[in-house]
């Protein structure tokens, strides 16, 4: 639905109910964009776009879900292929496939010391290892803490690909994590 | 339920998304068996480590007011 704001309108609501996200919003970009200047022209343009839609936006919604969506798409149109980071190959389509067909999944587990035994940036460099679309789930799920259903309307997908995305990836993360302790001569 | 169906069932567990009766059989499960507990603990423990380790990229200070000023001065 549309609305029709006033500028003085829209002002306030940008200043009340989108800026308060920044810092989430930031970290977020950081994340898809290891480069801190490219981040930040990354959220600059998020937020550009948001104003630019905000009529389309309920007031009082859920206006992190609202502007991480545009931040994800703006990602994806326009750095994604820009990106001087290496680039992985995604096989988005073939994951999506085995996903759906994978009925039991199996589960990768670690001792608890591996993780209270883990340095510096591990979980950092495990997390940018990760292909887009897995780092998107985890960030999504396990740093703004969006329950499976507002997950699946952010990033366009159902709710049963969010569950099996989100197992793999963190499978994916304590294969990482399980290697880096096993280089430092940890028991896993 | 099994141990097998606890392990189906961590992640939704973890991540809060089971109905009120799912927590209950797992429940009953984890009362007798050490296991399993062992397994939950340590999915709590990873996902919250995820949490306080990513949350950490503040921005730079004039961020917000360099986004307010090109946005709302912005010819929209």
């Amino acid at each position: 639905m549309k609305h029709e704001l006033s500028k003085k309108e829209k002002d306030e609501m940008f200043e009340k109910e989108f800026l308060p996200h920044i810092d989430s919003l930031y970290n977020f970009a950081t994340y898809l964009q290891n480069d801190n200047e490219i981040a930040k022209d990354l959220l600059q343009e998020t937020y550009l776009r948001a104003y630019k839609f905000i009529n389309y936006y309920e007031k009082g919604t859920n206006a992190k879900a609202w502007l991480i969506r545009i931040l994800k798409n703006t990602f994806i149109n326009e750095y994604r292929k820009k990106s001087k980071a290496p680039q992985r190959v995604d096989f988005e389509d073939t994951y999506t496939q085995v996903e759906d067909s994978e009925g039991e999944m199996q589960n990768v587990d670690l001792r608890e010391e591996v993780y209270t035994n883990l340095v510096g940036d591990e979980i950092t460099k495990a997390v940018n290892s990760l292909p887009v679309d897995y780092r998107l789930i985890i960030l999504l799920c396990d740093v703004e803490g969006f329950k499976y259903d507002e997950i699946a309307k952010i990033i366009d997908v159902p709710i049963g690909t969010v569950r099996s995305r989100l197992h793999r990836a963190r499978n994916m993360l304590k294969e990482q994590l399980k290697d880096y302790a096993i280089k430092r001569g940890y028991k896993t | 339920m099994n141990c097998n169906e606890v392990a189906m069932n961590m992640q939704l567990l973890v991540d809060d998304e089971l109905t009120e009766d799912k927590i209950q059989e797992i429940r009953q499960h984890l009362d007798s068996c050490t296991g399993c507990v062992e397994k939950l603990k340590a999915e709590k423990m990873f996902k919250q480590i995820l949490h306080d380790k990513l949350c950490k990229n503040c921005p730079p200070g004039e961020l917000v007011n360099d986004v307010r000023f090109s946005v709302l001065h912005a010819a929209y």
